[in-house]
């Protein structure tokens, strides 16, 4: 089960460590910044979109519940086109809401070798509770494919620093 | 914020009393949670024409730091005026080059640029953390206005 993190407790002169507050607030606090929640999702499909909007990944999509207000998110792909140039745009999206535009990179066709597009970002202000992140994305125009029974996607949001 | 202080050796007989416990426990777990950092996002438009590695605009911030390594992060997109240009990036604290600097080439087509570099061997203090970039010639183009840039530095790790 995963740990939960409580506010440490300010201690009183004269109180009593007992073990339910030394197990709440030394161990619990403890195996929670050891193990830091996470989200993360990989997938070895093909997929495309043809959406000039933003639309959801599949399989790009997980929960994590959000003591803080900060995470650290990161993705990798390799993404080919149905005509040079197109624009990929990326974005991270919580709760099915586009928080920001991280990544636009243009993308040559899969006989050109394809385009790489990865991003790493620090994000603030996420509300603290069961939180779902999502990668979204789309193209200028076409087809934007990625290949990922080739070349996986996958991606990971980490409450941290 | 809350102030990192080295964690105590207890003696035998050693009272962990109401000043130890939350300077030992309370202070250091919450720094643990939260440790310094700074992160800054920028929707401006910038360009360089240097050959050398300048500082890039809005790209930098100040934190505290106690230890000696950061966890440093870049994302955002670049283009050239023209195609086979050399993007140069690295980390600067206090001015100071303290990461190997990262190569690419970057067209006239907008191009993902995303940068993560822990540096050591940082003096504790009031660290201002950048990230500067070059080009090999020409002109390097952030069309932030279109898509942000995004930096942050986090003592981490």
């Amino acid at each position: 089960m995963a740990a939960v993190w409580t506010p440490p407790r300010t201690w009183r002169h004269g109180e009593l460590a007992t073990k339910e507050l030394l197990n709440t607030h030394l161990r619990d606090n403890m195996d929670w910044l050891k193990d830091r929640p996470i989200a993360s999702g990989g997938a070895i499909t093909d997929i495309s979109t043809t959406s000039t909007s933003l639309v959801l990944m599949t399989n790009m999509s997980d929960s994590l519940v959000v003591n803080g207000d900060r995470l650290l998110i990161a993705f990798t792909g390799w993404f080919t086109c149905d005509s040079f140039p197109r624009t990929l745009t990326m974005a991270i999206a919580v709760d099915g809401s586009t928080l920001a535009e991280v990544a636009r990179t243009n993308v040559t066709t899969a006989g050109n070798g394809g385009t790489p597009c990865h991003f790493f970002a620090r994000v603030s202000d996420i509300l603290a509770g069961t939180r779902t992140i999502a990668i979204q994305w789309k193209t200028s125009g076409g087809t934007m494919n990625q290949p990922g029974a080739t070349i996986p996607r996958g991606f990971f949001a980490l409450e941290a620093t | 914020m809350a102030t990192w202080t080295p964690p105590r050796t207890w003696i035998t007989n050693d009272l962990g009393n109401e000043a130890l416990l939350n300077q030992q426990l309370r202070d250091n777990l919450l720094w643990l949670k939260t440790p310094p950092s700074v992160e800054v996002i920028a929707t401006t438009d910038i360009s360089t024409t240097s050959t050398i590695l300048v500082s890039m605009t809005s790209m930098s911030g100040l934190l505290e730091v106690v230890g000696s390594r950061l966890l440093v992060g870049y994302s955002g997109p670049m283009r050239a005026d023209a195609d086979t240009r050399t993007l140069s990036m690295t980390v600067n604290v206090d001015g100071v080059a303290l990461a190997l600097p990262v190569v690419t080439e970057i067209g006239t087509n907008v191009r993902m640029v995303a940068y993560v570099a822990r540096i050591r061997n940082v003096t504790p203090g009031i660290r201002l953390a950048a990230i500067y970039w070059q080009t090999g010639a020409g002109t390097m183009f952030q069309d932030g206005a279109t898509t942000q840039r995004r930096f942050f530095a986090a003592e981490w790790l």
